[in-house]
């Protein structure tokens, strides 16, 4: 591993679907036990980058990095380090999540069932129903839970609060918050939620048109502006629109 | 990552998506008992039923699971939550499959095992599931897969799958439509099952290219896919295409079995028809004319589809029908006297029908026809019949030409199998008048020999079942001789010999060759062997007949007697050869070569053999 490029990378990383851009040389790094937010509206391009950046996805061009290997190679190897919360929940809906966590358990040679099992205590799931007739909340409780179970050394979450109430996002973020302060996990996390990112994140991207607009610490930023988070993405967005115009 | 997660992961997976499937099973279940509880089934009937709702069951479970374990979970963006996960592609995509082929076989043997264990009905032969089942149901659930993997990931790559898939089903049905046509079938079942097992294993690692280079990216394995299925089947196709041409381009010495040969009147021309060797198909049995003398050659088709061919008097031409069992039958006629000699198809002015009987008039001018309903006379070239008369030809039905160009054809009864009468009709194309000249009647299953000039024709009654035979004006169909009454032979089998005598072998306890003038007179009796079982005879030479003996035992050949009928008396035995002429192949009086016997040896050689001196010539074939 490049103990310099940290645990997460990426590297002139674009995305098109056929004559559609999604990315377009997207480059940056999340140090070691850094909590990284990436921010973007609606349509930038978060997603694909989180699908590359497991290795579920193939760049068109450049690549992801993790812990100094190519996501998109060694995906296997990556995948018994790294902890993912997709965007839209994606567990088979018919199982219940007490069965979930067995199964999910036997795809993994290291597997905490009791730590997950405590997690889902926490958000008071109930373990017999199908996963598909959770509330959405729930729903990335289970994920949460299923994503922290071996332990990562590196957590991705895409937009998890998408949907959530503000009680069940204030849970979420309380467990990652637990689990830094339990671990020194890497944490990176799309959202557009300022807010809630505001208290926890290290640094900051913003993806805006494809590209990655600002990539910088959130305090030197927040000096640098002078305003709040959510002004400061208003302002940064903006200005990127009229340079793009 | 230890292959030991990598195998349980897949075992985890297979056993979850059976799981989430299990209601298959429980439809297969209900559908087990049908067979058991429907009112209108016998106990019988069992077994065909629960035979059907198996392969429903299987089909339906095959397509069912072939396009949702992998396609739905992609489109549906559920296939990253094992993605995440520290297993390699093969344990995901392999668990999924899994789970498809056992949902799928076992739906089957649910469906099918009550049936099968409460009855005396026997399961197919085991090779007939690993030759044809399991490949088709693989292929079945790799297709199924291929197909909602493209129509979910909505691409305009899925235009170019259907127009290769149209193109290449094009190419293979146009080329196993021309083998049919040259009656090689090619679908038999080494054939088939390897076809199918080339299908199963395109799309199922078209599938697995898809799942390790697509991965949760659907458009991208769709490409994949695509790549992937079209490469390995466009050869093949093409492959296909290319062995279909070349095993319609086959010359006499690729005969390696010759079963039957005849040869033309007054001409070294003879028309050869016998099973070819591999890799063309076991079934392939094509028919050539060769010019023994040049060695030139013809291709006629595969015997199965082929009427005739038959020779004119001076051998300048010679005629065949194509496709003959189909709607659209094919006249074709070869100018043997042209260097190379060419085939060129004529008109066929006939209704649209299968054609069951032809013949060439003996200046190569007219054709004659039979088919279902009518017989027709027609100038070679002609679209416009001379002479048309409605028959009832519910088999075939020999129609052979006199010297004054009319042609005499039998036909009726309406149940062939039954008693009634056969009618004689002669059609005139000088006059372009057809007229029913006379009838014969008949115990029901005959067949019938025509004597040279069509002067006699005689009729086998009741072939199968104590047989009897007599003989009449070709003209009138007037009996001139009841010849064999029923009773007396086992079998009877007759041929025309070049000066108008007929030839009779009777067999059942022995076998007896009596010979009769064309008045009846009884002029040569023979006992040939004491032996029982089936014979035929044959004119080899003028005033030579052979007389193919019965097989007997570990006997591996056929042993021929030949006969001088003008002495009274037996020539010799000869070992290991028969008479090539197959009467089916001779329905009028037979050609006889001046330059020695045509027979078939034991290794399936055509031989000429002289028979003065029993010398031995091959002129092709022979494994």
């Amino acid at each position: 591993m490049n103990a310099e490029a940290g645990p997460l990378s990426c590297e002139h990383l674009t995305i098109r679907y056929g004559r559609t851009r999604v990315l377009e040389d997207v480059s940056f790094v999340v140090p070691s036990r850094c909590v990284y937010a990436l921010l973007g509206r609606n349509g930038a391009g978060k997603s694909s980058l989180v699908r590359c950046l497991v290795g579920q996805q193939r760049a068109t061009a450049g690549r992801a990095v993790l812990f100094g290997r190519d996501a998109w190679r060694d995906r296997v190897g990556l995948m018994a380090r790294v902890g993912l919360v997709p965007e839209e929940p994606d567990a088979p809906p018919e199982i219940s999540p007490a069965r979930l966590l067995a199964f999910t358990g036997r795809l993994y040679a290291r597997w905490d069932e009791n730590d997950a099992r405590e997690r889902l205590r926490r958000f008071a799931i109930p373990m017999d129903t199908p996963f598909g007739r959770l509330s959405k909340g729930q729903k990335g409780a289970v994920q949460l839970a299923l994503a922290l179970g071996h332990a990562p050394e590196l957590l991705i979450l895409d937009d998890p609060t998408l949907g959530l109430d503000v009680v069940a996002r204030d849970q979420v973020f309380g467990e990652i918050i637990g689990e830094l302060a339990d671990r020194g996990t890497t944490v990176l996390v799309t959202t557009h939620d300022l807010a809630a990112i505001e208290g926890i994140a290290d640094r900051v991207g913003v993806l805006y048109d494809g590209r990655l607009v600002l990539d910088e610490p959130l305090e030197a930023m927040k000096e640098r502006f002078a305003l709040p988070l959510e002004r400061i993405f208003a302002e940064v967005t903006s200005a990127s629109a009229g340079g793009a115009r | 990552m230890s292959e030991r997660v990598a195998v349980r992961g897949l075992m985890a997976i297979a056993a979850r998506e059976v799981s989430e499937r299990a209601a298959l099973l429980g439809l297969a279940a209900m559908l087990a008992v049908v067979p058991f509880v429907a009112p209108w089934i016998g106990i019988g009937d069992r077994p065909m039923l629960g035979g059907f709702l198996a392969t429903v069951m299987v089909f339906t479970a095959a397509l069912l699971t072939g396009s949702s374990v992998i396609a739905r979970d992609l489109a549906e963006g559920r296939l990253g939550f094992f993605l995440a996960r520290p297993v390699p592609w093969w344990s995901i995509w392999g668990g999924k499959m899994l789970a498809a082929l056992v949902l799928t076989f076992a739906a089957g043997v649910i469906v099918l095992a009550p049936s099968a264990l409460g009855s005396e009905w026997l399961l197919p032969a085991g090779g007939w599931w690993g030759m044809i089942l399991a490949p088709g149901l693989v292929a079945l659930i790799g297709i199924a897969n291929a197909l909602a993997v493209a129509y979910r990931a909505r691409s305009a790559w899925f235009a170019l799958d259907l127009a290769l898939a149209a193109a290449l089903g094009w190419l293979v049905a146009r080329t196993s439509r021309t083998l049919m046509d040259w009656g090689a079938f090619p679908f038999e079942p080494g054939v088939l099952s390897a076809a199918l097992w080339l299908l199963a294993a395109a799309v199922t690692i078209a599938g697995a290219a898809q799942f390790a280079e697509g991965r949760a990216d659907i458009r991208r394995g769709h490409r994949v896919l695509s790549v992937v299925v079209w490469s390995l089947l466009t050869p093949a196709a093409l492959a296909y295409a290319a062995w279909g041409v070349w095993v319609g381009r086959f010359a006499p010495a690729d005969l390696r079995t010759v079963y039957s040969a005849w040869p033309s009147p007054n001409g070294s021309w003879i028309a050869v028809a016998g099973r070819t060797r591999w890799p063309r198909p076991e079934i392939f049995t094509p028919t050539v004319l060769m010019d023994a003398a040049t060695q030139r050659f013809l291709r006629v088709g595969g015997a199965p589809s082929v009427r005739g061919p038959v020779f004119s008097e001076d051998v300048r031409r010679a005629v065949w029908v194509a496709e003959a069992w189909t709607d659209t039958p094919r006249l074709m006629a070869a100018d043997l006297r042209s260097n190379p000699p060419s085939v060129s198809r004529v008109p066929l002015p006939v209704p649209p029908g299968s054609v069951v009987a032809v013949a060439l008039s003996a200046d190569g001018e007219n054709v004659a026809v039979v088919q279902r309903s009518q017989a027709a006379v027609f100038k070679l070239g002609s679209a416009q019949a001379l002479a048309v008369a409605p028959v009832r030809a519910s088999w075939w039905r020999p129609i052979v030409f006199a010297r004054d160009g009319r042609a005499h054809v039998l036909s009726g009864p309406a149940d062939p199998l039954s008693p009634g009468v056969l009618d004689l009709t002669v059609l005139d194309p000088a006059t372009g008048k057809a007229a029913t000249t006379g009838h014969i009647p008949t115990r029901g299953y005959a067949f019938e020999r025509w004597g040279a000039d069509a002067a006699r024709v005689a009729v086998v009654h009741s072939q199968a079942r104590r047989p009897s035979l007599t003989l009449h004006d070709g003209s009138t169909g007037a009996l001139i001789a009841s010849l064999v009454p029923e009773g007396r032979a086992g079998g009877i089998t007759v041929t025309f010999m070049r000066d108008g005598r007929l030839a009779v072998l009777e067999y059942g306890r022995g076998v007896v060759l009596r010979v009769f003038s064309t008045e009846g007179a009884e002029s040569l009796s023979l006992e040939i062997t004491p032996t029982f079982g089936f014979a035929e005879v044959a004119e080899v030479a003028p005033g030579v007949l052979a007389v193919e003996l019965p097989i007997h035992g570990a006997a591996a050949g056929s042993d021929s007697v030949l006969v001088d009928v003008s002495a009274g008396r037996v020539i010799r035995r000869e070992h290991g050869v028969k008479p090539a002429a197959s009467s089916w192949f001779a329905p009028g009086a037979q050609a006889v070569p001046d330059a020695g016997g045509l027979f078939i040896d034991d290794r399936g050689a055509l031989v000429r053999l002289d028979i003065a001196t029993g010398a031995r010539q091959i002129l092709l074939g022979g494994s």
